[in-house]
């Protein structure tokens, strides 16, 4: 799964053997995670 | 057709029961059509009622396919929105509900309409909202009703490592509306207001009344006037509140109904005309009517072969 850091905007992979996550360049703790490159499908109701 | 058939379709039926169905138009527009119907039983101007929200079909979006949205909503909200945009189809009675469709529901162009929306914010700091006109339809017949918002994008300017960059929100789909009923989802509800009151009756009895005017004062619609004779101006804005007969000490006016009569108040949500949705409705129901007759005719002769 790819995130992004919040602060750096630089794409992150979070390995998840390590507990805790954080940005491996800017150590900033806050990840959003990306929007995936497939089109969606959302039922309207 | 038999004989008794075609004295049911011409309400000649109602008229031997002493009251045949009248019409009266009070107010008609685009959007909405105000009418009285006289000479029809509480359970039939119901029956109309519900046949206006739930047994007319009309074209909703159904399905959103996203390529891209980083707009501030959610796509499942997005989707909704979407939805409940009312779509007007000149050629609606070409369109199949996509169950009962050849196609078994996969999807063709007698079951489905598919609508591309490609929006992005401004290019410099700022915002835009996007409004349903910007939908593009793949049926020139049908088309969004215009000037419904869907979205606001915002151009921000944002620093990433010092550099000022403007971060843009665009949206990018496909939607995809075919044809339902309003009992299905409200989505497919073509009337927005849709309620009957039953015409009101007031009764002066110019012996008793005084003209003290304490009922022109209490009446919260102000439809009675005292001049030299106490009269109604308009008795069909009278919300039979009875606070005008609660006020008088002589007795001399009398609030009623007419169990028969109602005022009926549509409002289209812009999918059809007001007018045709009524005859829709109409047609609608007599459809219900006429399969009931056929069931319960072939009932009766099933009974008879057993016997």
């Amino acid at each position: 799964m790819v995130y992004y850091c919040a602060r750096c905007h630089r794409k992150v992979e979070v390995n998840y053997e390590y507990p805790g996550v954080k940005c491996p360049y800017c150590g900033y703790r806050i990840l959003v995670k990306e929007r995936p490159t497939f089109i969606k499908k959302v039922k309207a109701e | 057709m038999t004989a008794r058939d075609r004295r049911a379709g011409s309400g000649e039926e109602g008229s031997e029961r002493g009251a045949a169905m009248e019409v009266e138009i009070l107010e008609l527009t685009d959007m909405e059509v105000k009418f009285i119907l006289r000479g029809v039983e509480p359970s039939f101007a119901n029956a109309l009622r519900r046949a206006m929200l739930t047994e007319v079909p009309k074209l909703a979006i159904d399905e959103v396919n996203i390529y891209e949205n980083t707009s501030p909503l959610f796509d499942e909200i997005l989707a909704l929105r979407l939805a409940l945009i009312p779509l007007r189809a000149e050629n609606i009675d070409e369109f199949v509900f996509p169950e009962e469709c050849e196609c078994k529901g996969e999807g063709c162009g007698f079951c489905q309409v598919s609508f591309t929306l490609s929006a992005q914010s401004p290019e410099s700091v700022g915002e835009r909202v996007v409004y349903s006109d910007e939908l593009i339809s793949s049926d020139e017949k049908v088309r969004p009703y215009p000037n419904i918002p869907i979205v606001k994008l915002i151009s921000r300017e944002t620093r990433i490592n010092g550099i000022k960059t403007i971060s843009r929100q665009s949206v990018m789909l496909e939607a995809i509306a075919r044809l339902g009923v309003g009992k299905k989802h409200a989505k497919w509800q073509p009337a927005t207001v849709c309620g009957y009151k039953n015409l009101p009756v007031i009764e002066i009895d110019e012996k008793k009344c005084d003209l003290c005017g304490k009922c022109v004062e209490e009446c919260p619609k102000q439809i009675l006037e005292a001049t030299t004779v106490l009269r109604v101006k308009d008795e069909k804005l009278c919300s039979l509140c009875k606070l005008c007969e609660d006020v008088c000490d002589r007795d001399a006016i009398k609030v009623s109904y007419d169990k028969n009569s109602f005022i009926f108040n549509v409002e289209s949500d812009g999918s059809y005309d007001a007018w045709e949705l009524v005859l829709r409705a109409a047609r609608a129901l007599r459809g219900k009517y006429v399969k009931l007759a056929v069931v319960v005719a072939e009932v009766a002769e099933r009974t008879k072969a057993l016997a």
